[in-house]
């Protein structure tokens, strides 16, 4: 009990009797400082007169220091209320007096009790401590490896020294290892999010050796199946969205459409393995730091993500929440209107950080198989320029407003710009040492500039024309043949010239230019004339149509239609036509180049900050990585919440073992495959998660499992439950997808579920995976888990489960005609298990209650088969039953459950 | 159940005795019905909501009517008599004070869309007459004659405001939030997370005929509240009204039945494994009602079973344009009858109400559409009794500009107006035939106390019997602005 007051007096709680400012007596109950004025001070106060800001001298964090006061004396008065300072500042009828300055006054209650406790001569506990020097937080500390505790009993790696001390610590018995169905299962879902295939699991069970469980391990952490399982635990993080704003219009607000590439980047780059601190610096900084590479480039998804259309504010603003709260486990964004309340960050560090992310824009680069992009769009927020989507592109970032100031506003509205404050520089925060980035300006090379270098892009242009040429020789149409012809010969002499003027090959560049103009000007000239050509011919032939539609409505307004077209088309070739003309009494040098322009430097500001961010000194970096890892394989994170490692965040259950593993992964050049390994293959991971006779006492004391003295069972994700359903029927179809499905698609589709597409508006979840805690595209930093019945009812009513049943028990039908055996075999396929004697029982009696059912359907012709589904019911008792069977094991608990 | 596995703290204990944890709350909730729960406040710790009011309630549940599109308060229930007499004329011409220059003008007009949003100082006069209503004498456009004759038992207020000038205040009006500030849960779902249902067999949370489109999915979303408190849209007329709620093609119901069965078999003896998995019993009594809920939406959903009286009073009869927001309003009225404890209903089209041009022909035609059916509601809840125990809150997102709007050579209608806009509440806990609150003269600006939109949500909970400083979540601070203040001049 924390109750000072009791221990000061000698009785838990007394009562006494005060004066109030109204006359009457009144009797109170005591009030207690450390349970109820400390936290109401700590809450209202502290963030001014604490060990962060001592306005007006005064900090409020201690009783002694209460006493001592601020510049206008002592902010309290023992045993007179209407005396103290700080009582008469929080009851204030003016608003500019009354404290809290910057948030609601405290209510009634509050203030009375607040009066009670000096009344009753304000009490204070002995030894009380100020607030911690901030520099000083855990997480801000430079990361030390600490040494390994000792331990008693068995652990099979360093992980496990710091588990099973802090289970001693607190007088907690460890669960005994889980069995082997339990772990195979456990790994399974873990890593690559599917459960094992029944010949996995007797092959496992079979492996009589020590390191069976390590072989598959092993074998998972390579498996391609880990980079779309930990790619789905990533993209929560990094807040993955498909484009959104009005799909049903198409209107693209949010995010941008091709955002999947960057999907596919981190899948690809989990796989193999890359390191963290590099998968950082792509994220923010691929376009200055690999701006050759566009599948690297994809990486800056992470940012294009943010892109927001009406409001460019808004862009930056997320930018410089989510940059902090994912990588850095810092609430920046509580600096926005004013410093934060917790920790030392100031409002306008918040803007430097902000600084960072002025100069970017959004711009849509050439992709193979997208075609030609011919200007680059520049982003007007509240236009609709950008907001349709179109042909496939890589939608990234690049510096491009490189004299934009970043200014301060005040109240968190842009309008209000504070125009005493000069322009912020890039910063970070300076409590994490992000004072001492260095900016350095880089030049990029020629292809960052003119994307239409590329090999691809001159490739396509090319094949594009001879595919044109050999169609156009086909139709013997000498006139379309000389316009393909000397089109081809254009795009061959625009790329000549462009390789000597941005490449090593040696020539003229000015007679290359002038010619590569010439012949372009004489090819459009060709193409406008065939063009026209074509057009005049459609319009009487339109016209043909017209009159033969005669008094056929549907016929003639179509007609009508074609003919409008067909005109409008002849208007605009004769307009192509003339200015063809035209061009061609001009002789300038100026050919048509293959891509837009972009400028060929960068500010270098978010690769400075990419590189802080991953750098080994950063404090913050490791430790958020590796509570990301541990809270998906734990089902429960070190520190929390994961996005906020700052004053208000919770200490972490074992600060070692976070900087230990934060060591670890710096180590391991950042590697995560190793982290991972390590995990896994620790005892902690390995414990039971069922509370047994031993462990029981363990309930009591902590009966949230904080400590991990047993491995926590939880729901698995809305993805792990689709795509297993898929997985165990063999119907899970893993070719590679370069786009999105739609979400209309979700009950039908054989793919994994992370490649569809996912958007936090109406429509951007899979109805089923709705069901299931898919995540909020906005806000996942940590999934939850529910339970309610429309769960049930999309696992028995969905057609892929419907569909996924039949296929299932019919193989197994195939290869197990006995029935216990059959039931056998569909537990070990969906539930990595066998069944016991009663669960074997109960499902033979199902069985046998569903075929009587069939068999009078059947003599009551009431047994049907039509379902338009691609895999209908069978019409054989015995299958059928099997089938409802298998299907009802989906709606077992374990099924959608880690264990 | 083996007494050792008792020894938890006595709330734990109790919700896993009923099958539930923190996971299960939902299905907690339907335990700790009638009466009033005791405060945890005791322990000081944070636990999840009991599913209990925390004092005495005045209403059980709320049918929230809203109309997407922004409706004119100054064609419905705020008549300005000074539009008609400066018509033509701007707001210089008037002895009002100028409204662009008042204090709160910028702060109540914060644009999505980063560009300034166009000012109409010119008068539009008044585009429908006023008459004086029931013994209150409320006046009511006479595009509303059917709400004009229920007004004795409305509760106008006049003073609302929001801060988006463009429609993601539709989403502001429901979680309290601008599109600018972060997302928080919708009203309908904080009320589910604060109570939870009187009957476990149907969402407690129902929404007809929206969400209005695909970014408005905020307003009936949880958010972090997660997905169990989420709105559930139904569909009335639909073969399946929910999502999975009909069984598959050629399954026999005995067939399922069977199913439903073995699943609560298999589980229950899964959980003797881990007898103190809340979720695993959350699951079992999940199938239960899950088999229950397959039947009851149905039901609830099946206007068929009303009378053709009652069908006609709401409006529904074929080919009339009252008869869909009339289906959902009876709905409505069947769900909160069945327990349900808060119905979103979006009876209208948004064009209606957006009147950017031809304001006239477009609220004439939607007050059309809705004057019956929600005079219809009101009528009935009544006559059932059911008004004493349901809020009723008749709203929308925005007012519109006393002003004309000219953009691109617009003559007839009124732009967006977040500054002063009207709304009514009817049924428990509020007072009949009262107007609260106005605009100034010109029908511009909330006059003080103005209300921000989640003063309606505090006053809601209120009604309930939450609160929702109360119902806060550990790590997710709220601030006063979301919390709003009580309307107390409203209640009854």
């Amino acid at each position: 009990m924390n109750s000072f007051a009791g221990s000061a007096n000698g009785a838990g709680r007394i009562t006494l009797v005060l004066l109030l400012w109204s006359v009457l007596p009144v009797e109170v109950t005591a009030v207690d400082y450390l349970s109820e004025i400390k936290p109401l001070l700590k809450e209202k106060c502290y963030a001014c007169h604490g060990v962060l800001k001592q306005k007006g001298g005064l900090r409020l964090d201690t009783v002694e220091l209460i006493l001592k006061g601020g510049k206008s004396g002592p902010a309290l008065v023992p045993g007179d209320p209407a005396g103290s300072s700080m009582v008469v500042r929080v009851s204030h009828a003016d608003d500019d007096e009354r404290m809290p300055q910057e948030a609601a006054a405290l209510s009634s209650g509050q203030i009375e009790r607040i009066r009670g406790w000096i009344a009753a001569g304000a009490p204070a506990p002995e030894n009380e401590k100020p607030e911690n020097d901030p520099a000083d937080h855990w997480s801000f500390r430079p990361i030390s490896r600490p040494p390994l505790p000792d331990v008693d009993g068995p652990i099979r790696n360093e992980i496990d020294h710091f588990i099973f001390a802090k289970l001693t610590e607190k007088n907690l018995v460890p669960s005994e290892e889980a069995s082997k169905p339990v772990l195979l299962r456990r790994i399974y879902l873990d890593l690559v999010g599917v459960p094992p295939t029944r010949e996995e699991f007797q092959a496992f069970l079979a492996d009589n050796s020590e390191t069976a469980y390590e072989k598959v391990v092993d074998r998972l952490l390579e498996d391609s199946r880990y980079g779309e399982r930990w790619g789905r635990h990533w993209m929560d993080i990094w807040r993955y969205s498909s484009w959104y704003g009005r799909r049903s219009v198409p209107d693209v607000r949010n995010s941008y459409p091709g955002i999947w590439r960057w999907r596919d980047w981190i899948i690809r780059s989990l796989n193999e393995d890359k390191p963290y601190d590099r998968m950082i610096i792509e994220m923010l900084a691929a376009d200055e730091i690999a701006p050759e590479n566009d599948e690297t480039i994809a990486a800056t998804g992470f940012l294009v993500r943010n892109w927001f259309a009406l409001n460019s504010e808004q862009w930056r603003r997320d930018q410089v929440e989510h940059t902090g709260k994912a990588f850095l486990g810092l609430t920046l964004n509580c600096a926005h209107c004013h410093d934060h309340k917790y920790d030392p960050i100031s409002q306008r560090e918040y803007f430097a950080f902000r600084a960072f992310f002025e100069p970017i824009e959004l711009r849509q680069d050439r992709v193979p198989g997208g075609g030609h992009i011919d200007k680059y769009v520049p982003y007007v927020p509240g236009t609709t320029s950008l907001r349709k989507p179109g042909p496939q592109v890589l939608p990234r970032v690049f510096d491009d407003r490189f004299d934009d100031e970043t200014r301060m506003y005040a109240g968190g509205d842009e309008r209000n710009i504070i125009q005493d404050e000069p322009p912020v520089a890039p910063s970070g925060p300076a409590i994490v040492g992000g004072d001492k980035i260095e900016i350095q300006p880089i030049e990029l090379p020629e292809v960052a500039a003119y994307p239409g270098l590329k090999e691809f892009v001159r490739r396509e242009e090319i094949t594009k024309r001879e595919t044109t040429l050999e169609s156009a020789r086909q139709s013997k149409d000498r006139a379309r043949i000389a316009a393909a012809e000397a089109d081809l010969k254009a795009i061959h002499a625009r790329i000549a010239a462009d390789r000597v003027k941005y490449e090593d090959d040696e020539g003229d560049f000015e007679a290359l230019a002038k010619k590569a103009a010439e012949l372009e000007r004489l090819a459009n000239l060709l193409i406008a004339q065939t063009e026209f050509a074509a057009a005049e011919k459609s319009v009487p032939a339109a016209e043909a149509e017209v009159k033969q539609a005669g008094e056929d409505e549907a016929k003639k307004k179509s007609a009508e239609a074609a003919l409008k077209k067909a005109k409008s088309d002849l208007a605009a070739a004769q307009k192509k036509l003339t200015t063809a003309k035209a061009a061609q009494s001009k002789t300038d040098v100026g050919y048509t180049p293959l891509s837009p322009s972009y400028h060929q430097k960068s500010t270098g500001r978010r690769t400075a900050l990419a590189n802080w961010i991953a750098s080994p000194e950063n404090p913050l970096t490791a430790r958020v990585a590796v509570n990301h890892l541990w809270a998906r394989h734990f089902r429960q994170p070190l520190a929390e919440p994961v996005y906020d490692f700052g004053r208000r965040g919770k200490a972490p259950t074992h600060p070692k073992l976070i900087d230990w593993l934060a060591s670890e992964l710096i180590a391991a050049e950042w590697k995560m495959k190793p982290i991972h390994r390590l995990i896994v293959t620790s005892r902690a991971y390995r414990l039971d998660s069922a509370a047994s006779e031993t462990t029981r006492d363990n309930l009591a004391a902590d009966p949230d499992n904080r400590f991990l003295w047993r491995f926590r069972r939880d729901q698995a994700e809305a993805e792990v439950i689709r795509d297993s359903i898929l997985h165990v029927t063999g119907r899970l179809d893993p070719t590679p997808i370069y786009d999105e499905i739609p979400n209309k698609e979700a009950d039908t589709a054989l793919r994994r579920t992370v490649y569809f597409e996912t958007f936090p508006e109406e429509g951007g979840k899979g109805a089923m995976v709705a069901l299931f805690d898919a995540p909020d595209p906005c806000d996942c930093y940590q999934r939850s888990s529910t339970v309610m019945p429309q769960q049930a009812l999309a696992i028995l009513n969905n057609p892929l489960t419907l569909t996924s049943s039949r296929v299932l028990a019919r193989e197994l039908a195939n290869q197990f005609p006995d029935e216990d055996k059959f039931i056998t075999a569909a537990f070990e396929s969906i539930l990595t298990r066998g069944p016991s004697a009663d669960e074997l029982a109960a499902c033979r009696g199902f069985l046998m209650k569903q075929r009587d059912l069939y068999a009078s359907a059947i003599a009551t012709k009431t047994l049907t088969t039509q379902t338009g589904l691609d895999v209908p019911p069978s019409d054989k008792p015995q299958l059928r039953s099997r089938e409802t069977l298998v299907q009802t094991l989906f709606g077992h608990s374990e099924f959608v459950t880690l264990p | 159940m083996d007494p050792l596995l008792r020894q938890k703290s006595p709330r734990r204990t109790f919700l896993s005795d009923c099958g539930m944890g923190f996971t299960g709350l939902a299905l907690s909730t339907m335990l700790f019905r009638d009466g009033i729960s005791k405060a945890n406040a005791e322990s000081g710790a944070w636990a999840p909501p009991t599913g209990q009011p925390l004092f005495q309630p005045k209403a059980k549940s709320v049918i929230w009517i809203f109309l997407s599109g922004g409706y004119s308060h100054l064609e419905t229930f705020d008549p300005k008599p000074a539009l008609n007499k400066f018509a033509g004329k701007t707001f210089d011409d008037t002895p009002f004070a100028d409204p662009f220059k008042h204090p709160y003008h910028d702060a109540r007009s914060r644009s999505v869309i980063q560009k300034k949003r166009d000012l109409y100082p010119e008068i539009m006069p008044l585009q429908i007459g006023f008459k004086k209503h029931g013994q209150s004498g409320i006046e009511v456009a006479d595009w509303l004659p059917n709400i004009a004759s229920c007004v004795d038992d409305l509760c106008v207020v006049r003073n609302m405001y929001t801060t988006d000038n463009d429609h993601a205040a539709e989403n502001q009006i429901h979680t309290g939030r601008h599109k600018l500030d972060s997302i928080e849960p919708s009203i309908g779902s904080w009320v589910h997370y604060g109570l939870g249902s009187l009957n476990d067999n149907l969402p407690s949370f129902c929404v007809l005929g929206g969400p209005t489109r695909n970014n408005t999915r905020t307003s009936i979303d949880s958010n972090y509240l997660g997905p169990k408190h989420a709105g559930i849209p139904l569909k009335i007329g639909a073969a399946s009204p929910l999502p999975y709620a009909k069984r598959g093609a050629a399954v026999l119901a005995e067939e399922q039945a069977n199913q439903f069965e073995l699943a609560r078999e298999l589980n229950g003896l899964a959980a003797v494994q881990y007898p103190e998995d809340d979720a695993i019993r959350a699951r079992i009594k999940s199938y239960e009602l899950a088999f229950n809920m397959q039947m009851a939406v149905p039901e609830a959903l099946d206007l068929k079973k009303e009378s053709v009286a009652i069908r006609e009073s709401y409006g529904i009869e074929s080919g009339s344009v009252t008869t869909t927001a009339g289906q959902r309003l009876l709905t409505a009225r069947r769900l909160v009858e069945r327990g349900v404890r808060f119905v979103q209903v979006f009876p209208s089209r948004y064009g209606y109400w957006d009147s950017h041009q031809k304001l006239k022909e477009n609220h004439g035609k939607g007050c059309a559409t809705i004057d019956k059916p929600v005079a219809g509601l009101i009528k009935d809840l009544k006559q059932r009794g059911l008004l004493d125990e349901t809020l009723v809150v008749f709203c929308t997102e925005f007012g519109r500009t006393p002003g004309l709007e000219t953009r691109s050579g617009k003559k007839d209608g009124r732009d967006h107006h977040p500054h002063g806009f009207s709304i009514f509440f009817a049924g428990a806990g509020v007072k009949k035939g009262h107007v609260y609150g106005a605009t100034d003269e010109l029908g511009f600006h909330a006059l003080e106390p103005g209300h921000y939109i989640t003063d309606i949500h505090a006053t809601v909970l209120h009604l309930l019997g939450l609160d929702s400083r109360k119902l806060e979540v550990p790590g997710r601070k709220r601030l006063d602005i979301d919390h709003g203040n009580v309307m107390k001049g409203i209640l009854a």
